[in-house]
């Protein structure tokens, strides 16, 4: 069968329809849906599958197919939102009914803050020794596995009651009491155990295994036993060495104490409400519930020794709420004062905290007792310094803590439990209270005032300190303490002032008094971690000079060291950042030449500062990034770091000034040509300002900027190639080749447009799809958008046969050795065929502005159509091939080609002919076969609506396809 | 076929005054249908005194110890005999809490280790020959209405304790300087309150381990013909431990137990007193203790 394409001429004017806007009441995809459903609900038991693999179906309907629409969905669904407010408040209403005392959550925050602090920090590598009776006997199994150097067991029997007074004097019962207390409250289990060589694992385990056999014991009614386990857990508490791990000690002892709290309290509760099912018997059960907690406090109350009695009787201060809010009031008060009564300063320290803990709980409103609190801690500590000086404390030989020197050790353990007191104290107490608690510091000397500073700056409202900066700069410069040094200090009272300023007239004698401080800061670290919080007040309140000034200091203490530069790189970073987020006018810092010496810190090589310095900079911060990338790097990475530059380069704009802003793109160039993405995206950025330079001249270039325009596509002409993916590379060239089209630059539009023929088959050749789609997919689009590109585009003016590009393509795709297994050439083949057919239409479908197309060159040459037929025929002859060329399994993949055939004649070709009708008609038998009847239906019916138009030899085609 | 019995008062606290009602239920659990031959219930009150063997001799420790004082008995019968129904029956009781002649005092209960005041309530149920009778007690607790010991003085009690305040030392040279200074906020103790007070040390030369509390109660039996007096310790309460911080006051606060204590009480043939001990431990063990006489009452 002979194939020959005819292209019928097409009237541009006849067949355009316009489109009309119709207003719609519905929402276009619940209809849709709705429609769906209708259509599918009764015949979804027999076949409803065919109907998705259908072409011209509707493809939103199709998604809904499987569900109802998301929106809708989303309409339906109860909110998430709603629905978490509800059960929170409930939640909410269920724990206040539970707890009626309770404190705001932020305390508790805080507190499990506190307790993580102090579980982080405090640990210790030396061994440690657990005594308690309520040991398993596996747990000395275990201990017996422990090397026998290490290990430490022995067993006390606890001391036979002897028959009160007989026979001793005073002082020997006195004597054998003593003996027994300490087996007191073990009686009824009798041994006790002391297991020495813990390692502090092992130790938080024991700890854990006792808590949950407390548990248990509370649940199996041994409530006494629970209680006997409570006190043991604060005995350890009774032990002050390792100094450095007793804060954790602490922690870890208070989890057990709230548990036992808490399950005393709610069973007191239960007893107050549940009891009472009987209305009449309320009061009853009330009354009874206090008898319990009396009971309770009664034989806590009993307990020989302070440091248990002062733990338990704390941590029950909330049973106070049933039975007299007063009371416990004045419990608190008492359990306060009775702390002074705890000898060493540490555990003294620890169990103040502990009161003050409960208290903020039990009373919120109460603050005073903290107050007296604070003070009795001053005065243990002036106690505390005494045996420092003698070399008494820490108990713990030196080697138990870790080498660590004692001073800052002090500081260290006591700092929490101050900080905690100040914390409670800065939430409710009134500005008086704050005010005297200055005036006790200014009264302190050393440790006690080095802490309460410390805690003070750290804890107290920013606004009190922001009032009191001044006063407080001079202590901390009078505080003579080698605990927390003076540049953690600057940087807690530097925090606060950055969050609220001090009075106006203050602010400047506050920067220098502190910055005299400063200054004289020995190590560089944390002169310069001090300085970037300074930095920051300098940069909100005062202009870049004071910036400048105080960066030329930065520069000083830095370049003294110049070959430990790079140590402090990053905290020098941080400074510039910090200097150009807060500063009122960040643009004046680049003309301040410290601050250009701190960048030249990171340049180090680069001597000449370019204009703009800003740009220049941020692009140097760029290619230190840029040349992090390395062979270890990993794509994500890179991927990052391409976003960041990226988006730095496009926040780049220079206004009107176009060429500096193509100098710039240039520079980038040079400095990102690793990274693909960001070339690809300075390219985009470049054709870009080639459009917004057509823009700006509105079409009409002078001589200059058609030079500029023809330089930007230069750039881009030579920027491409380095390119590593071929379908970006085919898309880059595509798009500079339209820009340059669009202005006027023919040389370079065909110079890009013959590389992109290239490159497509390229792209085929490779499976470089730029990670989206398939090849045959993005080979489609890409060809399509490449030949319709080349409709309009001129000739070059020595080609001799018209349609010179079109040919190279048609060529391209013709000869390319295309897999078997694929129709991509059937489709690139179709594709273009519309294309050709297209272009030698005397008047063209489209132009580019301002430049005259093939149709003008021309004038309606005939050898144009003859060439574009000649072509033509070529590709339908590989199309039918292909077609026919296909058998056995592979038959099917006919009918979405011949479908594409059959409507690109139907479009295009001359109908009249009878080589063009055969083709149809065989094309039709083709769909005829191969596709769905239901699309075969549409496609009559699109064919019934074509015929409208009056095209030549349609209606047989009709009557063929209807026969 | 078993029968249980229980007591059951009205107060929770199981507390009477001299003067009121003992009031209750008695409860009797039978599986059954049961005979018995009538129910009595029965309150008695007695004191209980134990010479001590050490002072008084042996022999007569024995034979004076075996005679309680009655105090009070009353006898009901709160069922005739008869058939109690298969389940639990209540049978409501009350008895007023008076002495048995005008001449006695109800004291408080009290339980020490010479002399114990002791009122219970008995209920027996009488059953046929073949069966056991069935008993049960219920201890119950007598005190003195509040207020009724008169209104005594609320009296700070200042103390200073130095080396020179001791006596009984043998070798004076051995005793480290030192000087404790504080107050009791009286010795006049009404027993609901707690016991208060404060107590500084202001100066020592030596490490202190502890500062403790101790209650101590003193207990006299016997009457004219000679008596014997012993003192015990009932609680201990540690108030400082480690070498407390110089200057700074203590509080001094311990509550009284409940059990074993009761106020004062001066009786023709018996004392019950009560004592406090400040004890100062130094690290090298070595002791100070400084004794207060208390009159505790019930106010």
């Amino acid at each position: 069968m002979a194939l020959e394409w005819k292209t019928a001429a097409r009237q541009w004017g006849v067949e355009k329809k316009a489109l009309t806007a119709l207003p719609t009441s519905t929402h276009p995809l619940q209809g849709v849906r709705d429609r769906s459903l209708k259509e599918y609900e009764p015949s979804r038991d027999k076949k409803p599958k065919t109907l998705i693999q259908s072409m011209v179906m509707d493809p939103l309907s199709a998604v809904l197919d499987d569900g109802p629409d998301p929106l809708s969905d989303l309409l339906a669904a109860s909110d998430p939102l709603s629905a978490q407010t509800y059960t929170g408040s409930q939640k909410g209403l269920k724990d206040s009914q539970e707890e009626e005392a309770s404190s705001p959550s932020r305390w508790h925050t805080t507190w499990t803050q506190t307790q993580n602090h102090i579980l982080a920090n405090f640990t210790t590598s030396s061994t440690l020794t657990f005594m308690s009776s309520f040991l398993h006997p596996s747990d000395t199994a275990e201990s017996r596995a422990v090397p026998s150097h290490r290990r430490v067991v022995k067993t006390q029997t606890a001391v036979p009651e002897r028959h009160r007074a007989q026979g001793m004097s005073g002082s020997e019962r006195i004597r054998a009491r003593l003996e027994q207390m300490d087996t007191l409250d073990e009686i009824g289990s009798g041994v006790v155990r002391e297991v020495g060589g813990l390692t502090q694992g092992e130790f938080t385990n024991r700890l854990n295994s006792l808590k949950q056999e407390m548990i248990e014991a509370w649940n199996s009614d041994q409530r006494v036993k629970a209680l006997k386990i409570g006190i043991q857990c604060v005995k350890l508490l009774n032990l002050s060495a390792p100094e450095h791990f007793y804060p954790s000690k602490f922690v870890l002892v208070m989890d057990i104490l709230s548990t036992l709290a808490d399950l005393v309290y709610q069973r007191l509760k239960q007893k107050a409400l549940n009891e009472s099912s009987p209305a009449s018997n309320a009061s009853v059960a009330r009354l009874e519930a206090q008898e319990t907690a009396r009971n309770w406090f009664y034989k806590v109350a009993s307990i020989r020794e302070l440091l248990p009695r002062l733990y338990l009787e704390a941590a029950l201060l909330p049973c106070y709420s049933l039975t007299d809010e007063k009371e416990g009031e004045q419990a608190l008060v008492r359990l306060a004062q009775m702390t002074r009564g705890i000898g060493d300063p540490l555990i003294a320290a620890y169990t103040r905290m502990f009161v003050c803990r409960m208290g903020v709980d039990v009373v919120p409103t109460l603050t005073h007792y903290i107050v007296a609190t604070i003070e009795d801690f001053l005065h243990t500590l002036t106690q505390l310094q005494l045996s420092l000086a003698q070399g008494t404390w820490p108990e713990g030989e030196t080697d138990m803590n870790m080498g660590e020197d004692k001073n800052v050790l002090a500081a260290r353990v006591f700092a929490p439990p101050l900080q905690w007191m100040m914390q409670c104290l800065a939430g409710r107490a009134s500005q008086q209270e704050l005010q005297n608690i200055v005036r006790m510091c200014e009264g302190a000397e050393g440790l006690g005032q080095n802490l309460m500073l410390a805690a003070l700056l750290n804890s107290f409202p920013n606004d009190f300190v922001a009032l009191h900066a001044l006063p407080l700069t001079q202590l901390i410069a009078s505080c003579l303490y080698s605990g927390k040094s003076k540049h953690e200090l600057l940087s807690a009272l530097g925090r606060c002032v950055n969050k609220v300023p001090p009075a106006q007239q203050q602010q400047l004698s506050l920067l220098n008094g502190v910055w005299k401080l400063i200054t004289h800061i020995p190590l560089t670290n944390d002169y310069l971690a001090t300085a970037g919080v300074w930095l920051e007040y300098t940069a909100k309140h005062f202009s870049s000079f004071e910036v400048n000034t105080l960066l030329g200091d930065v520069l000083k203490h830095v370049g003294a060291e110049r070959t430990q530069e790079q140590m402090h790189y990053s905290s020098l970073l941080m400074l510039v950042s910090t200097a150009l987020t807060n500063s009122t006018d960040p643009h004046s810092l680049f003309s301040m030449n410290n601050f250009l010496g701190l960048l030249s810190v990171f340049q180090r090589d680069s001597g000449t500062s370019l204009i703009p310095a800003l740009v220049q900079h941020l692009l140097t911060f760029c290619g230190a990034l840029h040349d992090s990338i390395n062979a270890l790097t990993t794509d994500d990475e890179r991927r990052q770091l391409s976003q960041l530059i990226i988006s730095f380069i496009r926040q780049v704009n220079f206004g009107r000034d176009f060429e500096q802003q193509l100098d710039f793109y240039v520079n980038a160039r040079a400095a990102f040509s690793n990274l693909d993405s960001v070339l690809a995206a300075l390219i985009q950025c470049v054709c870009q300002l080639a459009v917004a330079t057509w823009q700006v001249v509105h079409g009409q270039h002078s001589g200059k900027t058609a030079a500029f325009v023809r330089a930007c596509a230069a750039y881009c002409f030579i920027t491409v190639p380095s390119l590593t993916s071929s379908a970006t590379r085919l898309r880059l060239y595509l798009l500079s080749g339209n820009v340059a089209l669009l202005n006027n630059c023919l040389g370079q539009g065909d110079a890009c447009m013959k590389a992109a023929i290239r490159e497509l088959l390229e792209v085929a050749g490779s499976q470089d799809t730029e990670g989206g789609g398939s090849v045959a997919d993005t080979l489609r689009t890409l060809t399509a958008n490449l030949a319709s590109t080349l409709i309009a585009t001129p000739d070059p003016p020595d080609a001799s046969p018209p349609l010179y590009l079109l040919r190279g393509l048609t060529n391209a795709i013709h000869s390319f050795p295309w897999p078997k297994e694929t129709d991509t050439q059937a489709f690139l083949s179709i594709t273009l065929l519309h294309a050709l057919s297209a272009a030698c239409q005397d008047d063209l479908p489209y132009h580019i502005h301002s430049v005259e197309g093939n149709d003008a060159l021309y004038g309606g040459d005939p050898q144009v159509c003859q060439e574009a037929n000649s072509l033509s025929t070529l590709l339908l002859q590989d199309v039918v091939t292909h077609i026919q060329s296909l058998s056995g399994v592979h038959e099917k993949r006919c009918g979405p080609v011949a479908l594409e055939l059959f409507w690109c004649i139907v479009t295009w070709a001359d109908l009249t002919d009878t080589h063009m009708m055969n083709v149809a008609t065989l094309m039709w038998s083709y769909i005829m076969k191969f596709i769905a009847s239901q699309v075969v239906k549409q496609v009559r019916e699109l064919l019934m609506k074509q015929s409208s138009c009056g095209k030549k030899g349609l209606p047989q085609l009709i009557q063929h396809c209807k026969g | 076929m078993s029968i249980t019995i229980d007591i059951q008062l009205n107060r929770s606290s199981k507390i009477y005054h001299p003067g009121e009602t003992v009031s209750g239920v008695v409860v009797v659990d039978s599986r059954s249908d049961t005979r018995h031959d009538g129910i009595t219930l029965t309150m008695d009150g007695m004191v209980s005194i134990q010479l001590s063997p050490r002072s008084a001799g042996l022999l007569e420790s024995i034979v004076s110890s075996s005679k309680p004082i009655p105090l009070l008995s009353h006898s009901v019968a709160i069922a005739k005999s008869g058939k109690l129904p298969a389940g639990q029956t209540e049978i409501p009781f009350e008895l007023p809490l008076v002495p048995r002649s005008t001449s006695k005092t109800l004291y408080e209960t009290y339980h020490g280790i010479y002399i114990t005041v002791h009122y219970c309530l008995h209920c027996d149920l009488k059953r046929s020959l073949l069966a056991k009778d069935v008993n049960k007690s219920q201890e119950f607790i007598v005190e003195y209405k509040t207020g009724a010991g008169g209104k005594d003085q609320m009296e700070a009690v200042n103390f200073e304790i130095r080396p020179e305040t001791l006596q009984n030392v043998r070798d004076r040279a051995r005793i480290p300087r030192f000087l404790v200074r504080g107050h009791l906020d009286s010795v006049n103790c009404p027993l609901s309150k707690p016991l208060t007070g404060e107590l500084t040390v202001c100066e020592c030369e030596r490490g202190i381990s502890s500062i403790e509390l101790q209650l101590v109660r003193v207990e006299t039996c016997g009457s004219s013909e000679g008596h014997t007096k012993e003192a015990s310790e009932i609680q201990n309460i540690q108030i400082g431990e480690g070498d407390v911080c110089r200057g700074i006051a203590i509080p001094v606060y311990m509550l009284f137990p409940r059990l074993f204590t009761c106020a004062t009480t001066l009786a023709p043939n018996f004392k019950i007193e009560f004592e406090l001990n400040i004890v100062i431990i130094f690290d090298n063990d070595h002791l100070v203790v400084e004794t207060f006489p208390i009159k505790l009452t019930r106010t």
